[in-house]
């Protein structure tokens, strides 16, 4: 088992992590909102080497049963086979069925599914390439296409992943920190205004007294993610417009 | 000004209202959607709405709409449809709907003979009345509803003369439907509806 | 790929018009929409390139593996394909909705890779070793299904050129195979003899490429074309309902030669000037 340095220090204060980041820098974000024309709503996202395509259609008729008092959310998340260095078989993955069920709760309470009884909205997620944070990636790459799909959202729905390494919390983990055992890894996604959490999931074992710090880490993470998102949805606004 | 879901727009009391697209909590108006803002002044209120990019907004049916639906098949006392179109715009997928024998017509409801009313194929205007489980509830049960494009069983576009018949005009055989009275406007622009009518089906 | 739905009016204006080679966004028959072409996107593949047109955007990726070859070709290589519709393109296609469009496509790109020269090139050590490429492709976007051939075509061909296979050293005492560790120490394959796809869709009197979904629902048929860089016809199928005359298509083979050159030259010249 090859030990990796995961987290070099340099000097006392600012150690470096394997991809040269400081512990508390998320990696680049780059966001487009209107990819897919036939979609009714669509966006790309890419943090570091992760990459995830949503695309929304709705609010259109269910198939099968129908609320009467909300929209049906339907969220299906999908690696695709070349995402990963091993190709994966597509149609038996538990995990992706756990993170759709996920997604469906997350977005169910941001939606304002009330103006819409008895219709359905159906959100889909690819991930072109997973670099870690595969789940984050898709919740801001779901909340953008949503919010370019013109269906009435309580907020920005942004998320961001963090971990704690060698005591140090950090923000963004990536594939390599991700794989390595024993990294416990927390994500969390959360409506930015009121500082609502949405959705909290953590694996590996974090010792109760450093939950706070770590928790804190992915919130900052958060707030970065959702400067740049806000951004690019402007711009895409302000182009139409023109 | 432009804004993000989640933006505060203002205070929420008797002088400002929210409209599309914001949403109320606590004490605040809150944007729901991107894009534009547009405050509406009237005299003693001011409604704040959201204009979202593209203009337009994701419209679903709602009770007291005007839709324009295909009938799909006809069973003893129900017809079942799909809308096709909300008053002017065109959805991209159809929403299920029925309409029960007894919305057919406003007089005489009980003995109404489904088959003679619709068949499956037509085009038909109609009223939303309600939901149900099945779908949209809907009504004919007015004038101004009812069948508006139908095929003969030659296949051969038929022409309406009564309000109970229209009639084949290459076979010159007539068949029963409950035909719609649609409000002509002025004979020349009578035949460019007419024909943008057969356009769009 | 939502159903467009055309009146008689609509079609016949259509129709009409393409007898005059003259189609409803302003091309003629033969002329193909815009294609934008990115290759070495996916860190995670040996080989990868994306594709995209007006309303159809397909990734191909390729990831290499070693495996003893089939007893009965024991000097080639082999090259296996796997595809898949996303729902981003169309709610239908969730789970395996679009496992009809998937099985065709893939049976089709099976056929006309099994005889390739390229397979020569990813022998090993003959009898014991080859290389195995894994080809996903990844549509993302469909517009009309005829030109979604072609552009998977174009998207694998790419992703081929892009291809870096770590050069191999075999040692001939042992026959034991050394992958050296350097990752510039690459080989390139050579994809001048891949076929393209060329789609030819039969509407009124004639035949276009590249339909748009109004042209395609308006089309009596179209025929599939896999052609390779010599002119040579490796595998053809016909694609919908609806009958073909045979006359119309004797005319349609030299034309056939040209696209599909062309098809090869754009996509070398757009590979050399994206690399370069």
């Amino acid at each position: 088992m090859e030990s990796r340095i995961l987290l070099e220090s340099t000097s006392v204060k600012t150690p470096f992590r394997i991809d040269g980041r400081k512990p508390h820098e998320v990696r680049s974000l780059t966001c487009r909102l209107g990819v897919f024309q036939q979609a009714d709503g669509s966006s790309y996202v890419k943090l570091g080497n992760t990459q995830v395509l949503a695309t929304v259609y709705g609010p259109h008729d269910t198939r099968g049963k129908s609320n009467p008092e909300k929209s049906i959310i339907n969220c299906k998340f999908r690696l695709s086979t070349f995402s990963k260095s091993t190709r994966r078989n597509l149609h038996r993955d538990i995990r992706s069925i756990e993170i759709s069920n996920n997604l469906t709760q997350v977005f169910d309470s941001a939606i304002l599914t009330e103006l819409y009884p008895h219709s359905q909205i159906d959100i889909y997620l690819e991930v072109v390439q997973s670099d870690g944070s595969d789940y984050a990636a898709c919740i801001n790459a779901a909340s953008l296409a949503i919010i370019d799909a013109g269906i009435p959202i309580k907020d920005v729905v942004c998320a961001c992943s963090a971990g704690f390494i060698d005591n140090q919390p950090i923000t963004d983990i990536n594939a390599v920190e991700e794989s390595s055992n024993g990294t416990p890894i927390l994500t969390i996604g959360m409506l930015p205004k009121d500082k609502q959490i949405l959705s909290m999931e953590s694996s590996g074992g974090i010792h109760l007294d450093n939950l706070n710090d770590v928790m804190d880490a992915a919130i900052e993470g958060c707030k970065s993610v959702l400067f740049i998102m806000k951004q690019t949805i402007l711009n895409h606004i302000q182009e139409l417009k023109d | 000004m432009f804004c993000v879901p989640g933006d505060r727009l203002c205070v929420a009391d008797d002088k400002n209202l929210g409209g599309r697209g914001t949403f109320l909590k606590g004490s605040y108006i809150y944007a729901a959607l991107a894009g534009k803002v547009n405050i509406i002044e009237n005299k003693d209120e001011n409604i704040f709405e959201v204009m979202p990019h593209g203009n337009f907004v994701r419209k679903i049916p709602q009770v007291g709409d005007v839709v324009t639906c295909q009938v799909e098949k006809i069973v003893s006392n129900q017809c079942k449809c799909l809308i096709k179109c909300i008053a002017d715009s065109v959805l991209k997928q159809p929403f299920k709907a029925i309409i029960r024998k007894e919305d057919v017509r406003a007089t005489d409801k009980d003995n109404v003979e489904l088959y003679t009313c619709f068949r499956p194929g037509d085009i038909i205007l109609a009223k939303i009345i309600g939901l149900s489980e099945s779908g949209y509830l809907l009504s004919t049960a007015s004038n101004e509803f009812g069948v508006v494009i139908a095929r003969s069983e030659n296949g051969v576009l038929m022409v309406p003369v009564s309000w109970t018949e229209m009639m084949c005009p290459e076979f010159k055989v007539k068949e029963t439907r409950k035909v719609a009275r649609i409000a002509i406007e002025s004979d020349s622009n009578a035949s460019t509806s007419s024909k943008q009518s057969n356009n769009n089906f | 790929m939502a159903e467009v739905k055309l009146s008689e009016g609509e079609k016949c204006y259509l129709i009409h018009g393409i007898n005059d080679n003259f189609r409803i966004d302003g091309r003629s028959c033969w002329d193909r929409r815009e294609i934008d072409l990115e290759i070495n996107l996916l860190p995670s593949c040996v080989g990868s390139a994306q594709i995209r047109s007006v309303n159809c955007s397909v990734i191909a990726g390729v990831k290499m593996s070693l495996v003893p070859p089939d007893p009965g070709r024991p000097g080639k290589g082999k090259i296996e394909f796997f595809a898949d519709i996303s729902a981003n393109a169309d709610p239908l296609f969730e789970g395996r909705g679009g496992q009809g469009i998937v099985v065709e496509l893939v049976s089709f790109f099976e056929d006309s890779y099994k005889d390739c020269s390229l397979l020569d090139c990813l022998t090993v050590v003959e009898g014991k070793s080859v290389w195995c490429l894994s080809i996903d492709i990844l549509i993302l976007e469909i517009g009309s299904k005829a030109s979604l051939y072609d552009l998977c075509s174009i998207a694998v061909k790419a992703a081929l050129y892009d291809t870096r296979l770590p050069k191999v050293y075999v040692n001939p005492d042992t026959m034991d195979i050394e992958i050296p560790d350097d990752p510039f120490d690459i080989m390139r394959l050579d994809i001048s003899q891949i076929p393209v796809f060329v789609t030819v869709t039969r509407i009124g009197n004639s035949y276009i490429i590249d339909p748009t979904q109004e042209e395609e629902a308006s089309s009596i048929s179209s025929l599939l074309f896999s052609v390779n860089n010599c002119g040579t016809l490796l595998h053809s199928k016909k694609l919908g309902l609806g009958s073909l005359h045979c006359d119309p298509i004797k005319e349609l083979i030299p034309k056939i030669s040209v696209v599909a050159l062309e098809l090869h030259d754009f996509i070398e010249d757009q590979c050399k000037s994206l690399t370069s």
